[in-house]
């Protein structure tokens, strides 16, 4: 690579990182070092969750030094997520990349945790992945892996593409000492669900199962290729599966005519968006298969 | 990790930073009352550090203990990567006083009192968990950290870790992602 091409690379990643940080925000929320946030609109931040310690005197501060209040506007510990409302609109709104995210590519990691500006790390995207059950316990349907480094208050922060443009929001919340990045399309929907409701939906059918191997005889009624199900153990009383006449010994084998294989299969389908909705499914009884309709609950 | 073992210990006033090295030749052994190792199990450090006063390990396989052990560290703990804070800082005070300290599920398995495992009562199964063990297992699922889960179920979060540890230990599970996935397997949470 020639030498004024190095200095290119250089000064477009600079320009990446100006970019990028004008819609950084750094979150004060705790007793240790603040984080950072990604300005959503004028006046909501998107953060980490577990960066905010305190419901009250939440202070956010602006590229330009422009200090704001701010309120909690819902929170969702099991993706990390937590939109707080400025009391003034002072931010400018964070551009969200369109691109293509692929492994490979050059990202940097943003951050302005405290009133000298901001920081970057640079790396590239190791892994693209999802469903993952994270550290806390919980499930992440998406996530990106990159090597940079998440030094402290970069969670909250923004992973940006070439052109400053967020691809997602970094955290290190899961597993300490260990960052994942939550994808923007991702981020964005548990967004406006928290910024509409104050938190995450997520459906309930009432059954407790254990996974197990499909018979091969009851594979044939099947007729795609799947190994596993689960295998209804308990069904709670009062329950969307109780009414829908679910019956302990079922083997739960797909929801709206896709596969479930395993519980993080079955936890994936079951977001808010189906709460309330009648879905198909599919169990296998006495080696046949059935469909039955079922009215999600609410958790 | 070891800018979030930094982060982690940055605020307390009774435990001092001496050095955070990449290789062990690079501990300087003067300075250090206890090491903190994170990322290179112990197995692999080959020399003495006569001059460390113990030990302490952040890794999920349990098998590390008895590295420690057979090492002859005077105090030494193990702890998940995954560990609280409140965890590490109590863990690292231990170990400066002089004790052994670890999770349930980390060094069970290396107590000489350790029940043998043809007991009879170990064939029957894991010990049924309680009606608020559940509950504190089905929030864990659903990824709530131990404040959420004692806000939602009115007690305290020293209550919850109180029930953390007895969930790891009937699951013998060494994170909370273990423990959701055994809890899952088991049929013993709600979807």
């Amino acid at each position: 690579m020639s030498k004024n091409a190095f200095i290119e690379l250089s000064e477009s990643m600079a320009d990446s990182a100006e970019r990028a940080g004008r819609s950084t925000v750094m979150v004060d929320a705790r007793k240790r070092l603040p984080a950072s946030g990604i300005a959503l609109s004028s006046d909501s931040v998107l953060t980490a969750d577990h960066v905010i310690e305190r419901d009250q005197d939440i202070r956010v501060l602006v590229d330009g030094g422009v200090e704001a209040s701010a309120r909690l506007a819902g929170r969702d510990p099991g993706s990390d997520l937590a939109v707080l409302k400025l009391d003034k609109s002072s931010a400018d709104p964070a551009k969200v990349s369109n691109t293509r995210v692929r492994v490979g590519q050059f990202v940097l990691a943003i951050a302005r945790p405290s009133k000298k500006g901001i920081e970057s790390s640079f790396g590239t995207i190791n892994a693209l992945g999802g469903p993952v059950r994270t550290g806390r316990g919980g499930m992440l349907e998406q996530y990106i892996k990159s090597d940079v480094v998440s030094y402290p208050g970069f969670s909250g922060g923004p992973l940006v593409d070439g052109a400053g443009e967020v691809i997602g929001i970094n955290t290190s919340g899961f597993r300490s000492g260990s960052a994942i990045t939550i994808p923007a399309g991702l981020a964005l929907k548990i967004a406006q669900a928290l910024e509409k409701s104050g938190r995450i939906r997520r459906g309930y059918l009432g059954i407790r199962s254990q996974t197990v191997e499909i018979p091969q005889e009851a594979r044939v009624s099947l007729k795609r290729d799947q190994t596993n199900g689960l295998l209804i153990v308990s069904i709670e009383s009062g329950s969307p599966a109780s009414a829908a006449a679910l019956m302990v010994g079922d083997i739960l084998v797909g929801i709206s005519g896709e596969a479930v294989e395993h519980h993080d299969e079955l936890f994936a389908r079951l977001s808010g968006d189906v709460v309330g909705l009648s879905i198909p499914v599919e169990v296998l009884r006495g080696g046949k298969l059935l469909t039955l309709n079922v009215v999600v609950g609410e958790r | 990790m070891r800018a979030g073992l930094r982060e982690m210990l940055s605020d307390q006033q009774d435990i001092r930073i001496a050095g955070v090295v990449r290789e062990a030749q690079d501990i300087d052994e003067g300075e250090t009352d206890v090491l903190v190792m994170a990322s290179v199990p112990p197995s692999q450090v080959n020399r003495r550090l006569d001059g460390v006063y113990g030990i302490l390990v952040l890794t999920d396989d349990p098998e590390e203990s008895r590295v420690l052990i057979q090492a002859g560290w005077r105090a030494w703990g193990i702890l998940p990567p995954a560990c609280s804070v409140d965890e590490l800082i109590a863990a690292i005070q231990a170990v400066g006083e002089g004790l052994w300290v670890g999770t349930p599920a980390l060094v069970r398995g290396m107590l000489p009192f350790e029940r043998n495992m043809n007991n009879p009562a170990e064939e029957m199964g894991p010990e049924p968990l309680t009606s608020r063990e559940q509950e504190v297992l089905q929030r864990l699922a659903e990824g709530l950290a131990n404040k959420q889960i004692a806000l939602q179920l009115g007690i305290s979060e020293h209550t919850v870790k109180f029930h953390l540890s007895s969930l790891y230990l009937k699951l013998n599970a060494s994170s909370r992602t273990e423990a959701v996935r055994k809890g899952l397997n088991a049929g013993l949470i709600s979807l």
